[in-house]
C-alpha cells in the first residue's frame, strides 16, 4: 500500500534514537508510526473513523527555547576560562545549543494535537508544530470529509 | 492475512547490542560477547529485516563496522597477552 509522509515529528525527534513517531497517509487511512527503541508499532485511523482532530496552543517551545539559550550562554562561558581544551568545548557546545535554539525557534509556536474516534483519543506528535499542523491538516481534512460523505446513506426527498 | 500492528527493528537491536556497553564504559569488557553476537544479528536479519515502509539498513552497516572493529581490538588484546604471557 503506498503511504505519502505527512510530517517524521522534527529533527529532534528524528536525532533521538528510538523515540520517533511518525505520520503518513495511506490511501483511507492515516498511518502514525510510533518507534519505542526496538519495536515500531503502527496505528491505523481510518478517514471514516475519525470525529474530531484538535489542536491546543502550548507553551512547550517557548520551555524548549529557554532551555537550549540558557545552555547556550552557559557554554559560551567558556571562553572566559584561558584554555584550549576549554576554548574547544566551549565553541562545540555553543554552536550545539545555538542551533538547537536557533531551530525551535524558525519551527515556531507547538500545540498538542489529539485525535478523536469512536472509541480513542490519541495523542499526534508528528504535528505538533502550529505550521506542520496547518499543513497537515490542509492535506487530511478534504480527504476525511470526502470519506465521511461517501459512508452518509442518501436521503430520499 | 490481517493487518501489522508492529515489526521488531532487528537493526537497532543489533546497533544497541554493540553499542550499550561501550556507552555504559563500565561494562565495556561484555563487548567480547556483544560484539560477535551483534554481527551474528546483523547478517541473519540483513534480508529478513521487515518494516511497514521501506528502511535505511545503514544501522546494520554501523553495527558491523563497529562490530568489526571491536572484534579486531578484542583479537589483537588476546595475541598480545598470550605471546607476552611470561
Amino acid at each position: 500500500m503506498p503511504y505519502t509522509k505527512i510530517s517524521n515529528g522534527g529533527l529532534l525527534m528524528t536525532l533521538i534514537p528510538g523515540l520517533r513517531t511518525k505520520l503518513y497517509l495511506g490511501t483511507d487511512h492515516l498511518l502514525l508510526i510510533e518507534q519505542l527503541i526496538l519495536v515500531e508499532r503502527y496505528k491505523r485511523f481510518y478517514f471514516r473513523d475519525i470525529q474530531v482532530i484538535t489542536a491546543t496552543k502550548s507553551t512547550r517551545w517557548i520551555v524548549f527555547g529557554a532551555i537550549w539559550g540558557f545552555l547556550a550562554l552557559l557554554s559560551a562561558l567558556l571562553f572566559l576560562v584561558h584554555n584550549p581544551v576549554a576554548v574547544a568545548m566551549g565553541t562545540f557546545f555553543t554552536a550545539l545549543f545555538g542551533l538547537a535554539f536557533v531551530h525551535n525557534i524558525s519551527l515556531g509556536p507547538t500545540c498538542i494535537v489529539r485525535l478523536r474516534t469512536a472509541v480513542q483519543t490519541h495523542r499526534v506528535a508528528p504535528l505538533e508544530r502550529i505550521r506542520d499542523f496547518r499543513q497537515g491538516i490542509a492535506t487530511i481534512e478534504p480527504l476525511i470529509r470526502a470519506a465521511q460523505l461517501a459512508d452518509q446513506p442518501l436521503l430520499e426527498p | 492475512m490481517g493487518l501489522v500492528y508492529y515489526a521488531p527493528l532487528f537493526d537497532n537491536v543489533a546497533l544497541f547490542l554493540v553499542l550499550a556497553p561501550l556507552v555504559t564504559v563500565f561494562f565495556w569488557f561484555f563487548t567480547i560477547l556483544a560484539a560477535p553476537v551483534s554481527l551474528f544479528v546483523s547478517f541473519y536479519y540483513w534480508s529478513r529485516q521487515w518494516n511497514l515502509l521501506p528502511r535505511s539498513r545503514l544501522r546494520f552497516v554501523i553495527a558491523i563496522l563497529v562490530c568489526l572493529l571491536l572484534i579486531a581490538f578484542w583479537a589483537f588484546v588476546i595475541y598480545y597477552a598470550v605471546t607476552h604471557w611470561r
